[in-house]
């Protein structure tokens, strides 16, 4: 696995379609994530060791419960893992062999760390993508890594998305101005790429109402992919595999209008799960 | 007829009339015992309960304009009569986001109290929040002479989705979860960690009919065999990931559910339908661990 630099001492590593990102300064290690395989956390290590000569990080952040993306921090042996409240509780209520339970929270809408010589800023702007959802900057590299948003339009049936709010987080962020974005999937993104990434997601959301509210049936398929794709293929064509996903995202957007949403994740008071998780121990 | 540009919009962002949800729609009805009625319009289904003074409606149906087909299906059983109470199933506008057409007059809206909470925060247009809120497993009600449960198995499908039991009517109602058939599209919103176990809980239940949300009512082997369904695709799911299947490519996943699940659960009601789309999403429950609170650690396997 080969460890790409994409900032001063920041490096990511790529698995298939899926990255992990680590920090190697001031003579100490920091990785976010760790894959969901024996394998892949295997070429992770192997890559922080190429780079820093340590065998484990100092510290892993685990910036989304999902076991593909944080499946394995067991097997990185770091003296402390970090991760937000709401994750913790997911992953402690879980208990998935090879998913560490955090031994630090970032509690509410996240904090600043200094590790390994470098201001780590802990986002948590509110449901995106999994929970507890961590956007990760480092402001002195302007480098932010986040799951979630794609370069292309291969998203699937958006697992686990909150899109009453993961629009809107992505624009903020984007705001930010970071000069590179490191998405837990996909190619390498730039701020610009971030905002298109929220604009796509968008224009499928007008597009999957607009089907439901002319009476498509919004439960076919073959009934809801010609009818968005052809509202959006002038503008969002050029996305890597957007013919053979926007059938199924579709699906899975407009299936939001007709339930209302999944959860508080979806509703105005998202904040309410603060109160909702329990203490991990 | 409802008006297409004025009428409740649910959750929509979009500013055009919405047809969809002024589109009519033909509900009818079949009793279920003395007091308890069924109604559907051949895709969505509900109970009504006939009072001593007046009517117990479950849920709203799927739009305004159905909500109101529900009412005059039940103004047609019961004519004069007011619906004095609506109970929610869940929270889900599908089935409960349409109290203000179904039944304005109403002044009893009855939900768990996850349900209502989630209902209070979404602010839904059209959706009446809840009057009243119950929590815990299990309730018994007695309201304008009948009687009946609600029971919260746990966490199946949506927030606070509770069944009720009529144990005169030998009936079990409840929403989203047992549907004939394959599961619905790409099963949402379904917590899939503790589905399985806590909807078994409930055949400890004495019951003849399970009425679900959608379609047409099972027995007891109906209903445990349409669990043992979700155990298989669960199960075929696994193959899929371990076959290198794309849990993200779904026109990939419904040519390898085709081939390999045909000749084993091709004839269930809405296989050539939604089979790939019920392997996708197990695929990505497997692969991300499930989602969110709900789907985390949440079975129960104590009796009810």
């Amino acid at each position: 696995m080969k460890p790409d630099q994409v900032a001063d001492g920041v490096f990511a590593v790529t698995a298939a379609d899926r990255r992990a990102m680590f920090v190697a300064a001031g003579g100490g290690v920091v990785a976010l994530n760790s894959f969901g395989s024996r394998e892949a956390v295997g070429g992770y290590l192997e890559a922080i060791a190429e780079v820093s000569g340590r065998a484990e990080p100092d510290v892993v952040i685990a910036t989304i419960d999902h076991l593909d993306h944080t499946g394995q921090t067991a097997e990185l042996g770091a003296r402390e893992l970090v991760a937000h409240e709401l994750c913790a509780t997911v992953m402690a209520r879980r208990r998935a062999p090879g998913q560490r339970r955090a031994d630090r929270l970032v509690k509410r809408d996240g904090e600043e760390l200094e590790l390994a010589g470098t201001r780590f800023e802990l986002l948590y702007p509110g449901p995106t993508q999994g929970t507890g959802n961590l956007a990760v900057y480092l402001p002195e590299r302007r480098v932010l890594f986040i799951a979630g948003p794609r370069a292309d339009a291969r998203y699937g049936l958006l697992p686990d998305f909150h899109l009453r709010h993961v629009t809107r987080i992505w624009r903020e962020l984007a705001e930010l101005d970071p000069e590179v974005v490191v998405p837990a999937r996909g190619a390498l993104m730039s701020a610009a790429d971030l905002s298109r990434a929220a604009d796509y997601l968008d224009a499928v959301k007008r597009a999957s109402q607009q089907a439901f509210a002319e009476g498509v049936p919004i439960w076919v398929i073959q009934a809801m992919e010609p009818f968005v794709a052809e509202r959006l293929r002038e503008r969002f064509g050029d996305l890597e595999g957007f013919e053979r996903h926007i059938g199924i995202t579709s699906i899975r957007v407009v299936h939001h209008y007709l339930m209302g949403g999944w959860g508080m994740e979806d509703t105005a008071e998202p904040e309410a799960l603060f109160g909702m998780s329990e203490p991990v121990g | 007829m409802i008006d297409a540009g004025t009428c409740h919009r649910g959750i929509f962002e979009i500013d055009s009339p919405l047809p969809g949800y002024a589109f009519p729609t033909t509900v009818s009805y079949r009793p279920v015992s003395e007091r308890v009625w069924t109604a559907s319009d051949g895709i969505y289904r509900s109970v009504f309960v006939e009072g001593d003074e007046g009517v117990i409606a479950f849920d709203t149906f799927w739009s305004p304009a159905a909500a109101g087909s529900y009412r005059t299906a039940i103004e047609r059983v019961l004519p004069g009569r007011e619906i004095h109470t609506v109970i929610y199933s869940h929270e889900h506008l599908d089935h409960c986001g349409f109290a203000s057409d179904l039944a304005p007059e109403a002044s009893r809206v009855i939900a768990h109290e996850d349900a209502a909470r989630v209902i209070a925060a979404r602010g839904s247009d059209g959706q009446v929040p809840a009057t009243e809120t119950w929590s815990g497993e299990r309730r018994a009600f007695s309201i304008d002479g009948a009687e009946f449960e609600l029971i919260n198995p746990g966490a199946t499908h949506g927030n606070g989705n509770v069944a009720a039991w009529f144990p005169d009517a030998g009936a079990l109602f409840m929403v989203d979860t047992v549907i004939p058939g394959v599961s619905y599209t790409f099963i949402p919103d379904w917590h899939l960690d503790s589905y399985l176990p806590n909807m078994r809980r409930l055949e400890a239940l004495e019951w003849d009919s399970f009425i679900p949300g959608h379609f047409w009512p099972v027995d007891r082997r109906g209903f445990s065999e349409n669990l043992s369904y979700y155990e298989r695709i669960s199960d075929a799911a696994r193959e899929a990931l371990a076959d290198g299947v794309d849990p993200d490519d779904y026109p990939a996943i419904d040519a390898w559910a085709r081939e390999r699940l045909s000749a084993e659960l091709g004839r269930l009601f809405r296989f050539g339908e939604y089979i790939g789309m019920n392997v996708m999403r197990f695929m990505l429950h497997h692969v991300t661990g499930g989602w969110g609170l709900e789907d985390a650690g949440g079975a129960r396997r104590d009796p009810l």
